[in-house]
């Protein structure tokens, strides 16, 4: 969007483009931690696991949302990092849960590489660091 | 057809279980709120407002008061969706992962006014993007809400 370009000298991470990211990243974020608090709460013992790993991508998500939105300097190495780790995190995952599904007995967020969710998490950390290298 | 065949005990015992499951059916098909037509008019209106709300986009308008009457509406449908899904819950025998059930039902009267406070900050059309994000995702938490309704374990 090219008036996202046009609002000034600091070209920020949540004004334009930047405005439905930071709502995707806020929607999984609550997607994430929901998922997880549920998982822990009610059946822990069934996969572990797959249950902590939620509860680490929810972390990821809300880092990343929140940093996001904030969109100075710091937030935005913030973020940098939090959708690096979020990068590794939907290919790791996506792939050991394909390879040792036997490991993965309930899914998480980063499962089949996000596929429960419409692919959008294997996709949206490639979006998340082109906009922070886009707007730097 | 079930009644005729209940006349020895056996039968009797099997006909009064599936008698017991099919009223909790019939009581869900009543209310049907979770499954029925109220559930498509949530998801019919939702993905009209986000067609809208795109369509503005395109033509480059920030979020107006129009398209936030709108969303009022929906909101109106999606408290009436959480209150009449928890009766309806409460009305059913089922085993199913309640918890998660009210926490999306929940989720669904949450996500339009927080998604529409933050598409509001941005006067442009960014702004009514993230309005049409937040539109377009309701159909998907409705039958995400009917999938753990259905299923034993979301």
């Amino acid at each position: 969007m090219a008036e996202a370009g046009d609002r000034g000298p600091a070209r920020s991470t949540n004004r334009g483009f930047g405005r439905v990211l930071v709502a995707v990243y806020g929607l999984f974020a609550l997607a994430a931690t929901a998922r997880s608090g549920v998982q822990i709460a009610t059946k822990f013992h069934e996969a572990p696991l797959a249950y902590v790993l939620s509860a680490f991508a929810a972390v990821v998500y809300l880092v990343a949302t929140v940093s996001l939105a904030r969109g100075d300097a710091a937030s935005r190495r913030v973020a940098t990092v939090a959708i690096s780790i979020e990068m590794v995190g939907v290919i790791t995952v996506g792939a050991a849960s394909e390879l040792f599904s036997k490991a993965f007995p309930d899914a998480t967020v980063w499962t089949g590489f996000g596929s429960g969710y419409g692919f959008v998490p294997l996709v949206l950390p490639f979006v998340g660091l082109w906009w922070l290298r886009h707007t730097r | 057809m079930w009644r005729a065949a209940a006349s020895g005990t056996v039968e009797a015992h099997s006909a009064r279980q599936f008698d017991a499951s099919f009223a909790d059916h019939r009581t869900d098909a009543r209310i049907a709120v979770v499954r029925g037509p109220y559930a498509i008019a949530i998801m019919v209106v939702a993905l009209v407002l986000a067609a809208w709300a795109l369509g503005l986009v395109l033509a480059n308008r920030p979020p107006g008061v129009a398209l936030l009457a709108g969303g009022a509406v929906l909101e109106a449908l999606l408290i009436g969706f959480l209150v009449g899904g928890i009766v309806q819950m409460l009305g059913s025998h089922r085993e199913f992962a309640r918890a998660e059930f009210v926490l999306y039902l929940v989720a669904c009267v949450a996500i339009p006014p927080a998604v529409v406070a933050w598409g509001w900050g941005e006067r442009s059309r960014a702004g009514t993007a993230v309005v049409a994000v937040g539109f377009l995702i309701m159909p998907v938490m409705v039958i995400r809400v009917q999938q753990v309704w259905a299923g034993p374990v979301g």
